[in-house]
Formats: structure tokens, sequence, C-alpha cells
């Protein structure tokens, strides 16, 4: 007997997981044995994470429940990255002073609700006064039941049904948060409908729920059948009677920061009734709907509504738990309420309270076996409704009708994951090896030109969505199509009435918002359309010169505007028919393009006027309690505009030249020089060829930092040769700039594409390496993860580069010679944008027309 | 207490240095369940006394490696990082390797673990499906149908 066979299946993969794919399947090939180890599916999920860069979100080739766990290796990764550079700013190391909090960390809902928050200790013997004070919703005594695979507004729709199907007995009351409502009303206009129905037949929230005049005045709207439900801002009491239960709806992502804020400064107090909660299964992938009941003390009848929704269930079930270790910020969160919840236990006799997914996992008794339902279900449904595990027979399911767009559990933690035994590891790693394969190759298989617009007009917006597998294009003629990259058919043509071209736009999930091109100049209004009708939503007056660029801030939908009047203003767009100036600020040269990205920051480069600079124009500051905030008014009057400067000055940098934003950093080349801009800690660093020094410079803002004297840190050394880029330089200037995973990218006047990697956390590494091919000007440049690079050119010529090998894998002439030179003299058709995915590039031309090449 | 006392199942006692015993996350969890007092060994019921030897070697060789950060489980692990005596280290006959691989795994040290496996890896890489067999004496039990079968499977995995 071999030695090598006697090894535990565990250590033989061990082995194998050493080694290429292709000696993996020479192992199997030896015995019947070998070949059903090397079956194994957790090994090749983690030869596919060794083997291919999937930083980028891979959805193609890779079934639905890998891509989820690759989206979130992919946020990790990130968090990876960029946290050292955070933590290792010099600003975060000053001992004592407290470090500025992150403007914005990408907004979650979840951590918001998981906050830590004092719990109140001194709760043992009352009777009568509040239960629990809470300042979020973890700590009610409630069910909190977290309902995943709510990505889209069917899976929403779904979720009501099963609700009004068999709603949860003694359910009386629904909270929902506006937010939810409104922005259901957006997608389908059928909220009302679906209210009416949950007022009727079971909920009996009867008239209670109106909207607002003011969408501002109440951040949340209670439905209650009696008056002893009170829901009031900032001083919230209930006063549940015993059998009350209360449900909370909210949707996750789409819910913005003050509001969360304002809801969590909200008091909500428990004024009666036994606490009766049974433990949350943890948390919920990135688009969920959370559901918070708080149950009255009715247990048993509550149980048996849990059951009937198991029935309906009937076995089809998950949990949640599996889906859910994710998110440190939440255990962090959820420690110090396990705390708290020890100090509540002596009069909470259920042993209840808020609890989080780790004592889910760790419990015996939770309902999931440890090999998940996965396996047994390969498609579970796309909705889960489970009510949180608990020892007292709490275990449902609602299983919504329609099983659609089928979103299995995210296999999350670190492998090896049970759930992965659901997920064909193999076959995606295949498939992808055959996909790499191919780009090496430059075999593309297929090649699809349409004309995406009429051919007078440019393509201003162009975005890939719905995980790269749509392309959003939106044209100067008014008209903004979706088109599926699967079929390369137009799945949605929105014309926008007017008459007048539009100069620029730009557009979220919901809307559009776009600016006109009036009687040879732009307009100063501008207009919001509704993403799924074509409807005009509202019309945003306030700037008094033509509107020069627009930016969205991608999570917060808010929208920044800039004009010819140096004036940048900031609106909230969450409620297109009630959107307004959150603020507005006047720099002082003419800001002419406008990026914005995560974090909630804007750029504004004024690269046209002879300051040549770089503004950072920060809306959480604006909106900050530090008074920042006094420049914003409810309502643009034409008075504002003229007011006075705004009080938080602009950060100023003297960039001049081409500006790219990656996660929290900016990129600025500016000649010889790149700039580095990281956001969270507002310091400037900037790599100048003839200092050869790296320097930290913190940008004066007394709004943000309170700098002290002596803090400023020393410039460092670092081993720059940046002169040689303008060794290369001949007249080298810069044209566009791309931030990817890794490396900068600068796309330069003559056809080079120069590398700068990025070297976490100290900064920009050395310059390295040209990417030549190019006989022109380079004008887009997009890249996929840390693999490969598009760039197209003014040569007509659009080139996919490996960023492994910095080899220029695909070269395609959009005109044949001839043509070119025609084009060229022109300026027609020229390549504007450009886009790549996993399996595919395109480009978008002047012309209006949009080309596609898989592979 | 910088020494304690291990004894393989044969019956051999070696003294080692605490440190060093402690790389393995078995007999560190034992010390700390037993408050060992370097009196009484510790039996190490699955390690014969030749592997153990060779297993302390190992820890004493390496017991003031600063313990690497975690490593990422994506990162393609280089094979070359067998360092020279880690190669001399695993010089052995494949018997005493693989029993290596399965101390490493019982005693829980990762580092040597890992070590073991890469060098069994590196035994296998490159080579056809026939010399693995005649490198771990491991007999084909497909017949020729199977055989068939499996190579074209991994054929249509290979495609290019």
């Amino acid at each position: 007997m071999s030695p090598f066979a006697t090894l535990p299946d565990e250590l033989v993969l061990r082995i194998l997981a050493q080694l290429p794919s292709v000696d993996v399947l020479a192992v199997s090939r030896t015995c019947h044995r070998m070949r059903t180890v090397a079956r194994d599916p957790t090994l090749w999920r983690q030869l596919l994470f060794r083997d291919f860069d999937c930083s980028a979100l891979a959805v193609l080739p890779v079934a639905a429940a890998a891509a989820e766990t690759i989206r979130h290796h992919q946020q990790e990764q990130h968090k990876q990255r960029t946290d050292p550079w955070i933590q290792a700013h010099p600003l975060r190391r000053e001992a004592g002073t407290e470090p500025r909090r992150p403007i914005a960390v990408p907004f979650n809902l979840r951590t918001r609700f998981l906050m830590p928050s004092e719990a109140p200790a001194t709760q043992q013997d009352a009777s009568q006064r509040p239960i629990a004070t809470f300042t979020d919703y973890t700590q009610c005594y409630g069910r909190i039941i977290p309902v995943t695979g709510v990505s889209n507004i069917k899976s929403i729709r779904a979720l009501l049904t099963s609700l009004l199907r068999n709603p949860p007995e003694g359910l009386s009351t629904v909270l929902f948060h506006r937010e939810l409502i409104l922005w259901y009303e957006a997608m389908h206009r059928r909220y009302t409908r679906i209210m009416r129905r949950l007022q009727l037949q079971h909920l009996q929230c009867e008239s209670s729920y109106t909207l607002p005049d003011d969408p501002f005045a109440d951040r949340w709207q209670l439905c209650a059948d009696d008056e002893a439900m009170r829901l009031q801002t900032p001083e919230v009491e209930f006063d549940t009677s015993e059998d009350d239960d209360l449900l909370i709806l909210c949707l996750g992502e789409k819910i913005k920061h003050e509001d969360v804020a304002n809801g969590l400064d909200t008091k909500l107090t428990l004024v009666r009734g036994p606490p009766v909660a049974p433990r949350p299964a943890a948390s919920l992938s990135t688009a969920t709907l959370r559901l918070i009941a708080m149950s009255g003390s009715d247990m048993e009848r509550t149980s048996s509504a849990r059951s009937n929704i198991s029935d309906d269930a009937s076995g089809d079930y998950a949990s949640v738990n599996d889906a859910d270790e994710e998110d440190d910020g939440e255990y962090q969160a959820s420690l110090s309420e396990d705390e708290a919840e020890e100090r509540d236990e002596s009069d909470d006799a259920d042993g209840n309270s808020a609890e989080n997914g780790e004592e889910g996992e760790d419990d015996p008794t939770a309902l999931h076996p440890p090999s998940p339902p996965m396996a047994e279900s390969p498609l579970p449904s796309p909705l889960q409704f489970s009510a949180p595990e608990h020892a007292s027979n709490h275990s449902s399911i609602l299983q919504p009708p329609n099983a659609v767009n089928a979103t299995p559990f995210a296999p999350i933690a670190d492998p090896p994951l049970p759930v992965d035994a659901a997920v064909p590891w193999r076959t995606c790693f295949f498939d992808r090896q055959q996909l790499e394969h191919h780009w090496a190759l430059g075999r593309v298989c297929a090649h699809f030109a349409f004309q995406a617009h009429v051919k007078e007009a440019s393509i201003i917006f162009l975005e890939l969505c719905h995980g790269n597998m749509r392309i959003l294009s939106i044209s100067q003629c008014r008209n903004l199509r979706v088109w599926s990259l699967e079929t390369m058919s137009c799945l949605l043509s929105l014309d926008f009435t007017g008459k007048n071209r539009f100069d620029c736009a730009v557009a979220n999930d919901t809307t559009v918002c776009s600016v006109d091109f009036v009687e040879d100049r732009r307009a100063t209004v501008i207009q919001l359309w509704n993403a799924e009708t074509g409807s005009l939503s509202a019309t945003l007056a306030g700037h008094l010169m033509p509107v020069a660029a627009l930016a969205i801030l991608p999570h917060a939908h808010q929208l920044l505007s800039s004009d010819d009047a140096h004036c940048v203003r900031l609106w909230n767009i969450s409620l297109p028919q009630a959107a307004f100036c959150l603020a507005a600020v006047h720099l002082a040269s003419r800001p002419s393009l406008l990026l914005t990205w995560e974090l909630c920051l804007c750029v504004t480069t004024a690269t046209s006027s002879d300051a040549g600079l770089i503004r950072l124009l920060e809306p959480t500051t604006w909106l900050g309690d530090s008074g920042a905030g006094d420049t914003s008014t409810q309502q643009p009057s034409p008075a504002e505009a003229g007011s006075a400067p705004a009080s938080p000055p602009p950060r100023t940098a003297s960039w001049k030249g081409a500006v790219s934003v990656l996660g929290n950093q900016v990129y600025a080349v500016d000649g010889a020089t790149l700039h580095c801009l990281s956001i969270p800690s507002c310091a400037l660093q900037s790599c100048s060829h003839s200092s050869h020094t790296l320097l930290h410079e913190h940008l004066s803002n007394p709004n943000l930092i309170p700098l002290g004297e002596g803090q400023h840190p020393a410039p460092t050394t670092v081993h720059c040769t940046y002169a040689s880029i303008q060794q290369s330089a001949r007249m080298n200037l810069p044209v566009c700039v791309h931030a990817s995973m890794e490396a900068v990218y600068v796309g330069h006047a003559d056809g080079d594409i120069s590398r700068w990697p990025l070297n976490f956390p100290d900064g920009l590494d050395d310059w390295q390496g040209v990417l030549r091919g190019h006989e022109a000007s380079v004008f887009a440049l997009d890249s996929f993860g840390r693999s490969r690079l598009v760039s197209a050119a003014s040569d007509f010529a659009v080139r996919v580069w490996s960023l492994t090998t910095h080899e220029c894998l695909i070269v395609t002439h959009l005109l044949p010679p001839l043509e070119r030179v025609f084009s060229r003299l022109n300026m027609v058709s020229l390549p504007e944008r450009v886009f790549i995915s996993e399996n595919q590039f395109g480009v978008a031309l002047s012309n209006g027309m949009i080309k596609v090449w898989q592979i | 207490m910088s020494q304690i006392k291990l004894q393989s199942s044969d019956g051999r006692e070696f003294t080692v240095d605490a440190k060093a015993a402690k790389m393995s996350e078995t007999i560190k969890n034992m010390l700390e369940d037993l408050g060992g007092d370097g009196e009484n060994a510790i039996p190490v019921p699955n390690v014969t006394g030749a592997i153990l030897e060779k297993v302390i070697q190992y820890c004493l060789h390496h017991k003031d490696d600063v313990a690497k950060p975690e490593e990422d489980e994506t990162k393609a692990k280089k094979q070359e990082d067998i360092d020279s005596w880690d190669a001399d280290f695993c010089r052995v006959d494949q018997g005493t390797l693989f029993e290596m691989i399965l101390a490493a795994n019982y005693l829980d040290i990762k580092p040597m673990l890992d070590l073991t496996c890469k060098t069994v890896a590196n035994m296998i890489r490159g080579k056809t499906p026939d010399e693995i067999r005649k490198l771990f004496n491991i007999k084909s039990d497909f017949s020729p149908e199977e055989e068939e079968q499996v190579k074209k499977e991994n054929d249509w995995c290979e495609e290019k």
C-alpha cells in the first residue's frame, strides 16, 4: 500500500492545493480515490482564487453563489488594501489625537443598526418603567428577521405578498421606513396598493400611513392600529399593548446617511410588555431587507403563527446564519450588545434581546444542520424569510410564492464553507481557465457593433450595470438606452421629452440627471428624470449660470453640479420630486469636471482655468454639525447664488492635468508629478521628479482637521524615479487617468500608457513601465480587476493589455487605414468611452456607435 | 518551565525546549489544560519516536521564527520558498515524509505541515499520471474504459 494513499483526504487536498491545476488533474487520473478527492469543490475554489484574478466581480461563467463569494472576497481585499493605508497615515498615528472618523464608511445599514450603544444597566427592578431604551434596533426586544436575497423589486414584492398570505399572527403594527416605501414607489409605483392591502387584510394599520408633505420632517412613519403606538421624533415612546408585534421593515442600501443617523438618534422606548426576542440571525448580504419584529408577550401565539409560515415553506428551509459570517464591524458591535444583554438578563426570562450571528452559530440548538440545506436544494428560493432560531421552537420561513431570480445564500466566510458544496467550483475553475486562455490568445469569439444612438449624437454617459451584464448609455439626443450584453438587444429605450440636446447627463438606478443645451448655451436648470418611465421628475433651479458638469454620489443619492459662475451645488435627489439643494459653494475658478466616488467626496477640476486647481469638496462637511451646514438651504433661491462664499473653504491643491479616483484616494497627474490625495485623512502626497520626495502636506481645512502646531509630519523620502516619466515625455501630456485596484494608469498624448503601481500602505511605488502601442492620444482607459486594461486612442485602435505580463493582448482597429486618416482629420467617430468586463470589452464612439467584443 | 518532556508512542522520551514544543498547537493546548509541570512526560500517542525526533528537530530550528502574518488564502503560494535547511530536512524517504505530514497534522504545526505538503507537491509537479503512480506506488484501479473516460473529462478541462 502506498503511503500516499494512506493519507486522509484532508491532507491529500492540502497537497493538491499546492499544485497547478494540470498536476491536480494528473493526480486525479491515477486512481479512483484520487479522482474523487480531486473533485472536491473546496479545492477548486481555492485554486480559483489562487490562480485567477477574482478581484473584480466575475459573474459570467461563475454560478451565482460563487459570484457572491467572489464579491465578498473582493470587498475583503479592498478593505485589506485600504485599511493599512488609512491606519498608517501620520494623522492617525498621532498619539492622543482622536483620529477623525472616516467621513463616510460606504453606507451600511447593518453596521449602523448594530452599533453598540450604552445599554441601560439599571433595569433590574423595573416593572412599569421602560424595559429598555434603545438607540438601535437590535436592542429592542424583538425578533429581527433578516431576509436575504432581496435584491430587486420582485423580491420585495414577493416578500410583501408572502407577508400578506401568511401574516405573522399578533402582528398589528408595521413600521416602514420611508425610504423603502418611496423607493418602492419609484420602482413600481404600486406601493399604495400594497400598503392598502396590508392595511385591509391583516395588519390593520389603518389610515396612519400618509406621505408627509415635507419629506424630511418625519423620518419614520408609523402605521398603528391603536393610539397606544406612537412614534415621534426625536423622542419616541412605544406603548405596546401586550399582544402587539411591531414590524419594522426597511431596505438596507436605500437609506441614506442622514436618515439613519437621525433614526439612530431617535430614541425608542418600549414601555410595556415583557420582552420576547429570539435571536436575530446575524446580518444580511448587501441588498437585504431587514425586518425587525418586536413581539409582545404572547409567545405561544407568535410561535403558532411562525409554524404556519413554516408549513408554507414546506421544508425549503435555509438558515440565514450560514450566509452571515461577515462584516467584522458587526461582530465588534455585537460583542458589546452581548454585554448589554447579560445585564438585562435578569428581567429577561427568555434570555432574549438582540443577539447576533455568532451566538446563533454556536448555538447547538440552532436549527440548521452542519451541512446546510443548500446542498439539498441546489436552487434555494430567492427570498429566505426565516425567523431566527430560538431555543423555544421558533422556526419558520416565509416562502415567497413566486421564486424569481434565484440567489442562493452567499457562502461568505473563509474556506471551507459547507455552503460551498452547492457551488460547482470545479466548473467555475475550468470556465475561468478557458476564458483566461482566450484572453491570452486574444481570441475574440464575437464582435458586435450597433448604432446605439443616432449618428449625430455622441454618447455622453456609458456605464456597465446589472453585474456587468448590461450597459446603460445616454446620448446627447435625449435618450437613454439599456443594452443587454448577452443578447445585444436593447432592453430599454427612453426618450426624454424636450427639443434640446443634452449637454451632459449622469444616471443612477432610479434617476437620470441632465442638462439641456439651449440656444448655443447650456441650461441653468438640471432636469431629473425617472429612469424607468422617462418622465420628468423635477427641475432643479438654482444655478444662475449655465451648468457645466454633473456628478452623482453613488451611494448617497446626491447630485453635484457646477456652473460657469464658479458655483458648485450639492443636491439631495433621493426623492426626485422633493429634491433640494443641500449646499452651495463658490469657487475661485471655474470648475470643469466633477468626480465623485464612494466616499462621498467630490473633486472638481478647473483645468480650463488659469489657476489649474483641483478642489475637493466634501459633502459631509457641508452637512456636518460643525456649522458648515450653514450654507445649505431647503430651497434654492436665486438670492443664494449671490451670497458669501461657503464657510468651509474647499481644500485646494495646485494640480493640473488629469484626475482619477480610487477608493479613498485621488490621483492626479500634473506633468511629471503624480499626486495622491488620501481622503479620510485629508493629506496630500505628491511625487515630483525634481525633489524625489514624497511630501505629506496637510491641506488646510480648519473645519475638518484641528491641526495643532508641530503636527505636520516630516516629508518622507521615497524611492521615486519620476524623472523617467519626463524622459519619455516628448510633450507627453497626460490625457486620461484610470486608477485600478493595484496601479494608476495614465494615458498620454503620444499614445503611451504609463503605470504607477500602488503600494499600500506606503503609497505610490516607483513609476514602472510603459504600455506602448498606441500611436495617438489615449482617450479612455478602463480596467478589469487586476488582470486586464483596455484603452482607446485617437488612432482608432482599441487595445487590451494584460496587467500581469503587460503585453498587448488584443488590438482592434475601429476603422480601415484610409478612413482613419479622414476621421482623425475631421474628428469624427472618435472613441470616447471604453469598458471592460470579465469576458468582453467595448467602446463607445462619438457617432453614437457602441462596439462590443466578446471573448 | 523552560523544558518539557514528550513521550512518543513507542515510549521514547524527549526533553524539549518549551518554546519549541509550543509550536505545536496540540501540545500547547495540552500544556494549558494539564498545566504540565515538566516532571511528567506529555504523551504523544500518534507519533513514533523517529518521527517525533524529526518534529522536534524542526521545532527547534524554527522556534524563533517570527510568526508570519496569516497568509492570504488566495495568494499564489510560491513553491520556491523552501529554504535550504527545510529542503534538507525533508530529504527523507517517502514513508517518513508522509508520517511527518501526519504528525504535523496531528500536532497541529502549521508551518511544518505546509512545508511537508509543499515537498510532496513538488514531487508531483509536472509528472504524468503514470509517473505519479510509479512515484507513489499507486495501483490504478481504473478499467480501461474508465481510464478513457477520465482522460476525456480532463481533456475537456484542459482544452485550450
